[in-house]
């Protein structure tokens, strides 16, 4: 089980994060490696994300799934993934608040994983997550300055 | 014998290694034969799932790939199609294990599709394109978990996951020692589960010639005959005439190389399937998830003390972790190879020990290098680690005080192990002197009052190895023969090839065989080939593992040696116009009895029984003999390991600085491959004892896939050893020898571990299992200061 936890000021307002948060072409441009993000129904997607941690590098075939909204205030993600190298499923949580440089993201997740990316990359995974968010959230910050 | 050219006990370097040291040895991937093609495997990335659906067209469709099979496939081919377990015990719940995974896989790295391709490269990335719908259940990885009720269940044949339920000893008058005992000490241990980790990772090149109907296999085997006989009777089930198994050079298995897996029998039924030869070489990290594992004991144990200091009573309960399969030789492992060795070098009058073994969803835990021995002995060595300082006695001398004395072998214990012989006290004597254990014990105290936490500890050890003789083996529950056959064959020139049912990975047999027969024919030593892993050149053997082959498979030989020595005298005798009994030999010479210029070599001999022109009435021509040799009973190596190590209280490291090793393995044959093995066995033992460590999450995913997060010891971690032996030769082998392959590893993980707690008496704690990682020996002492954590 890894858990994955943080904060992040964005430099815009609360409803702006929110609805880019929610935005599935926002999301498919944000999140390292993600391609062919479909919306399925209103608050589930499927997508292929490409994934690479430290000497593993394959592709999952995945699915996102929002739930708990509550806007613009909060909502949760439920992730799951297969694919040739291993699987990884989990569950981030994300808060937003109004502070007066903009809005405070705070996030908090856990996730399993299993297969090859388990067993080589065991160590390297949290930081690759670190870094998948922390180029996810510069791309935020960007979508929101642009606006 | 006055022979003047002996070789036997000489440190002659090994003919193996210009070979092998220039990168011209032929291993199993090192062979290529016309029309190839590779094989990969599709592996389960959950610990235990249903299998919905499979889908291969687009792993089929790819360029240069040339099939596709899952285990409907081979279900659908007719052949039986599971691998077997060789080794029986009352009750013992066997459920099938297909070569392939059908409806289910129980443990990670279980095989669910196999590629064949042109090229080893495009079979790996077909792997990629195979699409399988798993719904996952859930799992459980640890032993005693898994028996609590309510866990998920293995197998429906076994709803509690309990595969066996084994006792051994008296309970009844052991219950009753530890009611009179003046000290009981008791112990709770978790022994460490180990990936095995030859530098060779395991491989198999299948050949079937549709022509004649005849599948000749390549692979990493240990023993080739064995795993024939298997691949016969139970995966393939090809008649045993039709199949031949040949083990090239072989790069280490350490046990994990005896078993009978699935790959090798994919392999060749998809070579039958396609009638092309076809390759597959696992991976590292194929090899962390499918080679057996060794260890993984939960155990609670407990140690009855009189007042007097003798140990009067051992009570021992084991989880035996078995993994998600029984492998090959799994239900010894942790019955007969482990409760019976658990009176150790004592002389202790009451034992019980109750196992239950355990279906887990994990890789299938087997044999590993020591295989139950080190288990048993880590128990009673903590044991009497802890028995010491309970009673505040010296740990030599509570040790010394409860040995079973020269004078009672043989020594029968209550654990049905009849110990051949033995002089226990010799071998610590000698080792307390290379420590200079007096001196060791002040410099301990000295460094206390520094600050400095140093510690020795002892493991004083027996093996039991070369098991047999068949008939005993066999009731107690092996499918298997336990002796060893061999075939000298002097040729006319006098140059002369054995043939040995063993099959060596890395011993060196070429060597100490050839020392054998040169010493018993006295020929030169540069004139004896060894002939060894080929079923078609060798009659039969049960091969290399257990420390059986100097003692089983080094005796054939030298009987049939003797053989041919006896029928040379025959034709000597013949030809020295002399009386049969009249003829002596020595050095390779026959001759008239007390007249020693009158004489005629075996090379004489050799040639004219082949010309066969002027022999002896009765006699046939040539000059070979075969011999299957089983012997009278097991061999019982032993001896005293002392380790000494400072800890580093500030980070918890470890240290090694001192390893002293007496070891008693009977004659020695070639006294720098006795080091060898010794030094290589030692590390293992370390590594277990500090580093190595198979860690599985609360789901049963493997975390230790690679060399990244599994530590194997390396060479700057390690002392250089100090070695000196004692020599209690066997009473019941020509040759007087016991074994050595497995005695470092069964002594030395119990040696650190008792010096490290040794270093850490002053901080009271008094276990920490292993791998003692500089972690968790900081924790330990942290804990123990009261600083939480």
């Amino acid at each position: 089980m890894i858990r994955i936890n943080g904060e992040h000021i964005v430099p815009g307002p609360r409803e702006r994060v929110y609805a880019l948060l929610q935005d599935p072409d926002f999301l498919a441009q944000a999140i390292p490696g993600v391609k062919n993000l479909q919306r399925v129904d209103d608050t589930t997607y499927e997508a292929e994300l490409t994934l690479g941690v430290g000497p593993i590098r394959g592709t999952f075939q995945g699915r996102v799934r929002l739930a708990d909204q509550n806007p613009p205030e909060s909502f949760s993600l439920h992730l799951e993934g297969q694919g040739s190298v291993g699987f990884v499923k989990g569950v981030g949580r994300i808060t937003l608040e109004e502070v007066p440089e903009g809005t405070r993201l705070v996030y908090e997740g856990e996730s399993e994983a299993g297969g090859r990316i388990a067993q080589v990359g065991q160590r390297l995974i949290q930081s690759v997550a670190r870094k998948m968010i922390s180029d996810g959230l510069k791309k935020l910050d960007e979508a929101v300055q642009s606006a | 014998m006055t022979t003047t050219t002996r070789i036997l006990g000489k440190a002659i370097r090994r003919r193996e290694d210009p070979a092998l040291v220039t990168g011209r040895g032929k291993y199993t991937d090192d062979l290529r034969l016309p029309n190839m093609v590779y094989a990969a495997i599709l592996r389960s990335p959950y610990a235990h799932a249903r299998i919905k659906s499979i889908d291969t067209s687009k792993a089929k469709a790819l360029d240069g790939v040339v099939a596709v099979f899952t285990g409907e496939d081979v279900a659908a081919s007719g052949i039986p199609g599971v691998v077997p377990v060789g080794w029986l015990l009352p009750n013992l719940k066997t459920p099938a294990h297909p070569i392939l995974a059908q409806g289910k896989v129980r443990h990670v790295g279980e095989a669910v599709a196999v590629v064949i391709a042109n090229d080893r490269y495009t079979a790996h990335d077909a792997l990629e394109l195979i699409e399988v719908e798993y719904e996952p259940l859930p799992a459980v990885a640890d032993p005693y978990k898994a028996v609590q009720p309510g866990a998920p269940a293995v197998h429906d044949e076994a709803p509690d996951n309990v595969a066996f339920d084994w006792e051994i000893g008296d309970k009844a008058a052991t219950d009753a020692a530890f009611a009179q005992a003046a000290h009981v000490v008791s112990l709770d241990l978790r022994n460490n589960r180990l990936a095995p980790n030859a530098m060779e990772t395991r491989g198999a090149l299948a050949d079937f010639d549709p022509a004649n109907e005849k599948l000749t296999l390549y692979m990493t085997s240990q023993n080739p005959h064995i795993h024939r006989l298997l691949m016969s009777l139970a995966s393939l089930g090809l008649p045993e005439h039709k199949i031949r198994v040949i083990a090239p050079e072989v790069g280490g298995g350490f046990g994990s190389k005896i078993h009978h897996y699935p790959e090798e029998a994919i392999i060749s039924w998809a070579s039958m399937q396609l009638g092309r030869p076809v390759k597959w070489q696992a991976t590292r990290s194929e090899a962390f998830m499918t080679d057996a594992h060794g260890r993984d004991h939960v155990t609670h144990a407990e140690l009855a003390i009189d007042a007097d200091g003798k140990v009067i009573g051992l009570r021992v309960e084991t989880y035996a972790n078995l993994g998600a399969y029984l492998s090959t030789f799994a239900p010894a492992v942790p019955t007969y190879l482990y409760g019976t060795l658990l009176s150790g070098e004592y002389e202790i009058p009451n034992i019980y020990a109750h196992v239950v073994g355990v279906f887990t969803h994990t890789t299938p835990v087997d044999a590993y290098r020591g295989a139950g021995r080190p288990e048993a002995t880590f128990v009673v060595e903590r044991l009497m680690a802890l028995g010491a300082r309970k009673i505040g006695m010296d740990p030599a001398e509570f040790r010394r005080r409860n040995f079973i004395p020269p004078d009672k072998f043989p020594y029968q214990t209550p654990v049905a192990l009849q110990y051949d012989s033995g002089n226990y006290e010799g071998a610590l004597k000698k080792a307390l002197e290379l420590v200079d254990y007096e001196n060791l014990r002040a410099e301990q105290a000295k460094a206390r009052e520094q600050g400095r936490y140093i510690g020795i500890g002892f493991s004083c050890y027996i093996e039991a190895c070369g098991l047999a003789p068949s008939a005993v083996v066999g009731s107690l529950g092996a499918q298997a023969g336990q002796w060893e056959s061999a075939v000298v064959r002097v040729h006319p020139t006098g140059k002369v090839t054995v043939y040995s049912g063993s099959s060596a990975h890395g011993q060196g047999h070429k060597t100490t065989f050839a020392q054998i027969a040169a010493e018993i024919l006295g020929v030169n030593y540069e004139d004896v080939e060894i002939v060894e892993g080929d079923t078609d050149t060798v009659q039969y053997g049960w091969g290399t593992y257990g420390s059986r082959s100097a003692a089983v498979g080094g005796s054939a030989i030298a009987v049939s040696a003797q053989k041919v020595v006896e029928k040379g005298k025959k034709i000597a005798a013949h030809l020295l116009e002399a009386a049969e009994d009249d003829i002596e030999f020595d050095a390779g010479a026959y001759f008239v009895k007390g007249a020693p210029d009158k004489s005629v070599t075996i090379q004489d001999v050799a040639l004219q029984a082949y010309l066969a022109h002027n022999l002896p009435p009765g006699i046939e021509p040539a000059l070979e003999a075969t011999t299957f040799y089983d012997p009278a009973n097991f061999v019982y190596p032993f001896g005293t390991h002392i380790a000494v190590v400072e800890v580093d209280t500030d980070t918890g490291q470890v240290k090694l600085l001192r390893y002293v090793a007496v070891d008693d393995v009977g004659n020695v044959i070639n006294p720098m491959i006795v080091e060898g093995q010794i030094h290589g066995g030692i590390a293992q033992g370390v590594g277990q004892a500090l580093f190595e460590g198979v860690v599985y999450d609360e789901n049963a995913n493997l975390l230790t896939g690679s060399l990244m997060d599994y530590a194997l010891p390396k060479a700057s971690q390690l002392p250089s050893y100090e070695l000196d032996r004692t020599v209690t030769p066997c009473p019941h082998n020509p040759l007087g020898v016991k074994g050595v392959g497995e005695a470092g590893t069964i002594a030395s993980t119990a040696a650190v571990v008792n010096a490290v707690m040794d270093a850490l008496a002053p901080f009271g704690i008094e276990h920490i299992d292993p791998p003692l990682t500089a972690e968790k020996v900081w924790r330990a002492i942290q804990a123990a200061q009261g600083n939480g954590n």
